[in-house]
């Protein structure tokens, strides 16, 4: 049995062995100045300013700190990124449209593009799977305004140059506390910001309003093992995801079996009420009132967030601090009194 | 004062847990660092740079999040291994004994060339765990994070990977050589 630290050691020794070109700062920035130059076009209400290719301001109306600045007014952010479209910015025309099954280098370029806007398409691997369709819905809703029911998950030449032209995505609530974490429910978009920049934009699914009665199926406990036998359970509830603003007070590592089924990482932010890793994140909302979020995405999303940050919940009516108690409070679920299981 | 707190700061960049220390410290300790995980990783030590540095470049433009962040070094290391894949020179393509190419110092002879076969003989999902967990000292969790895996996957093939080059390496180990034959 060789243990790993000889593993170590002779991978160290072969690692000093590289003949790695030596970097400088210089070179770093320098690179940093490319990418801000081919970037800094920004998509928001206070518009773009470009010079010879290069975008110089983006203006934000600081003075009106609790009004939102972008991604926020549609109309202002469609009327932005119309604009860009319309830029000199040399990116060719996308051929053909890229939708899920697509592969090659324009993937590639989609998914790092996305990435680098804060979207988490998955691994940059060229291949347009589900983790990319749902960076693309986000994208679809938060910088292009449009609500979950228009999202197509199809990169058509209008988003790929609404991509190219790299907008900025700011908060609707510019905070001072470092992180926090704004929810729009009309696009079904999460996003969570530090020092007001996007750490995190991800695709999600919540719940639709309508009241459900179904017999669930564990799979796994709360250690988030894999049961031999599943677990049916048969309740009824509303599937409410409210508007609001609320602070993350719990979370659980791991997957938490609860009485509407398996939560990975939840972070608990109203109630019962948690953003969570689920497999089924589908364009609409589905869940029963939490904030699905796709399974690779809840591995680290707890990182990026602590107990205590503000959450800021948009239910695409009321603004959220209009929301108000009563209609804050989750709609708790009860068992099916028809049930017949059991 | 504050320079003070800066200083202080600097004196201890070499922990990982200091609380941000600044992008320039970071770079200083961990770009070679990383840079040669890298090129452990993808086969080829002159993309190995390029993708550090920009990977360097995204952490500079984002500082403030960047090392806010549990483990940074994770972070480099996952946006340099990303791009040099985003490039199409993809970890796949990459003939055994990729190490030993041009790239590769060859003024000096290699101390152990089976290292670079057995290397490359992994699947990339198991040489990235390998070289995360490993050589960068990741922890389980971190490397899960820096890789997009669960951290039961980084369990396994690390389980798989040390079987397959304890096969591969055995001769190197010292502790071994008196129970042959």
């Amino acid at each position: 049995m060789m243990p790993n630290d000889l593993l170590t050691t002779l991978l160290e020794d072969r690692a000093d062995e590289v003949a790695l070109r030596s970097g400088s700062l210089a070179a770093v920035r320098r690179r940093a100045r490319h990418r801000q130059a081919r970037q800094r076009v920004a998509v928001g209400a206070a518009g773009v300013v470009i010079v010879g290719g290069i975008a110089v301001g983006v203006v934000v109306s600081g003075n009106e700190p609790t009004r939102r600045v972008a991604p926020a007014d549609t109309t202002a952010v469609g009327t932005g990124a119309a604009s860009t479209t319309a830029m000199p910015l040399g990116v060719p025309p996308l051929a053909a449209p890229l939708q899920k099954g697509s592969t090659g280098a324009h993937v590639s370029t989609l998914q790092q593009q996305l990435t680098d806007l804060g979207f988490d398409p998955g691994p940059t691997d060229g291949v347009f799977g589900t983790s990319t369709q749902q960076a693309v819905w986000a994208f679809e809703g938060l910088v292009l305004g449009r609500p979950y029911p228009a999202q197509t998950g199809v990169v058509d030449d209008a988003v790929w140059q609404a991509l190219h032209a790299a907008p900025s995505i700011l908060p609707r609530r510019p905070e001072d506390d470092p992180t926090h974490i704004e929810i729009y429910l009309d696009l079904q978009v999460a996003a969570v910001f530090t020092n007001n920049s996007p750490t995190l934009v991800t695709h999600i699914s919540s719940g639709n309003g309508e009241t459900w009665c179904e017999v669930l199926t564990f799979d796994t406990d709360d250690k988030g093992q894999a049961l031999d036998e599943p677990i049916q359970k048969d309740l009824c509830g509303m599937a409410y995801t409210p508007g609001g603003v609320f602070e993350l007070y719990r979370r659980y590592d791991g997957n938490r079996a609860t009485p509407l089924g398996g939560m990975y990482n939840p972070v608990y932010f109203n109630y019962g009420i948690a953003v969570y890793g689920a497999v089924n994140v589908p364009v609409g909302p589905v869940s029963h009132g939490g904030i699905r979020i796709p399974m690779f995405i809840a591995e680290f999303f707890p990182t990026l967030v602590s107990n205590g940050d503000n959450v800021y919940v948009w239910d695409g009516d009321t603004e959220p601090e209009d929301v108000g108690a009563d209609r804050e409070m989750p709609r708790f679920n009860y068992p099916n009194p028809d049930s017949t299981a059991r | 004062m504050e320079a003070i707190a800066a200083q202080t700061l600097a004196n201890v960049a070499d922990d990982a847990d200091a609380a941000a220390p600044s992008f320039e410290v970071f770079w200083a300790a961990h770009r070679d660092r990383i840079g040669r995980a890298l090129a452990m990783t993808i086969g080829d030590a002159a993309l190995a740079a390029d993708a550090v540095d920009e990977a360097m470049a995204r952490a500079y433009q984002r500082w403030p999040q960047v090392s806010s962040m549990a483990n940074p070094t994770a972070w480099v290391y996952r946006v340099g291994l990303n791009w040099s894949r985003s490039l199409g020179k993809r970890l796949r393509r990459q003939p055994p004994g990729w190490l030993a190419t041009p790239a590769v110092a060859h003024d000096r002879p290699a101390a152990e060339p089976a290292i670079d076969r057995a290397l490359a003989a992994l699947p990339v999902g198991q040489r990235a765990v390998v070289i995360c967990r490993l050589l960068l000292g990741l922890s389980e969790a971190q490397t899960a994070e820096a890789l997009r895996i669960r951290s039961g996957t980084v369990k396994s093939r690390l389980a798989r990977a040390v079987a397959e080059l304890e096969t591969t390496l055995a001769h190197l180990d010292p502790t071994l050589t008196d129970t042959e034959d």
